[in-house]
């Protein structure tokens, strides 16, 4: 497991992203991580939390799982949840440029995580559910372990 | 999160709206349920101290809106349809700010999320309260 650590809220409501947003934090304390790599972190893991909440389970409690670990200089965060498929990176980009009342509705969040995550990896669970793959890269200042691949 | 109003006054009477904490979507509606009260009691001019927000989620914007929403007299977002609000926001974007709710304080990071969204633009940002009540007219 190396220094990964994991929470598993069984039913997971919106209530638990402060709860998410700490563990991230205190799973990261001991490491030199730098301040507004994390928060670029924490604010995706919440935009993509709360969609599983609203989209995936339609407002209703369920399962949200959350692996921190790092990879040389990476900080990575593994999201798990048993809602139907759905891959983020295929939420069409809003044109922030354009004015407002033009825009095509919805994406803010995932819009926010394209630009704060290095990267988004998305694959199905068997059965039901999703795994993310979130990669902040340069977030370390000292490269650290691996993230085993299971 | 809480919240702390205070009225001041500055060139004409200003409401301050102040946001201690972590604004997210678990709590964005309490943002606008209380700008909603402060309406109805008539405030007509809202200074949102954002100088203790440590971190504002896309939800943080959709409340933020609503506000300026509810300031100049239009029903707030309907939450119910869940995050389709974006090109909802309002007709006077196109010709600048609005003159409704500004903002105190924002922190780098929460001025960069608005950023990111496009809606900087939008709120006139101060970084100290006389200057910011004295704006009001």
């Amino acid at each position: 497991m190396g220094e990964e650590t994991t929470l598993r809220i069984p039913s997971a409501t919106l209530k638990d992203l402060a709860r998410i947003r700490r563990f991230i934090e205190t799973s990261t304390a001991d490491w030199p991580v730098q301040t507004d790599a994390l928060y670029d972190l924490l604010l995706s893991v919440t935009e993509l939390v709360t969609n599983t909440i609203v989209h995936g389970y339609r407002g209703k409690p369920g399962p949200v799982e959350v692996q921190v670990g790092r990879s040389g200089t990476a900080l990575v965060v593994r999201l798990r949840d048993s809602a139907p498929p759905y891959d983020p990176n295929t939420a069409p980009i809003p044109d922030v440029t354009l004015p407002l009342e033009l825009r095509q509705p919805g994406g803010l969040g995932i819009y926010l995580c394209r630009h704060y995550l290095d990267s988004m990896q998305h694959r199905s669970l068997p059965g039901q559910g999703n795994e993310l793959v979130l990669r902040k890269e340069g977030a370390l200042t000292v490269e650290g372990n691996h993230v085993s691949d299971s | 999160m809480f919240l702390t109003v205070e009225q001041r006054q500055g060139a004409a009477p200003v409401t301050v709206l102040a946001i201690n904490g972590a604004l997210d979507a678990s709590n964005f509606e309490e943002v606008i349920n209380k700008a909603r009260e402060l309406v109805q009691a008539g405030t007509q001019r809202l200074l949102l101290d954002l100088s203790d927000v440590s971190f504002m989620s896309s939800s943080g914007i959709v409340a933020l809106h609503s506000l300026v929403l509810l300031m100049r007299g239009d029903p707030p977002h309907d939450l119910s349809a869940g995050w389709d609000v974006f090109h909802q926001i309002g007709h006077d974007v196109r010709s600048g700010r609005q003159p409704y709710v500004k903002l105190l304080n924002p922190s780098p990071r929460v001025f960069d999320t608005l950023q990111k969204a496009g809606m900087d633009a939008f709120f006139e940002t101060f970084t100290d309260l006389p200057t910011a009540l004295a704006s009001f007219s």
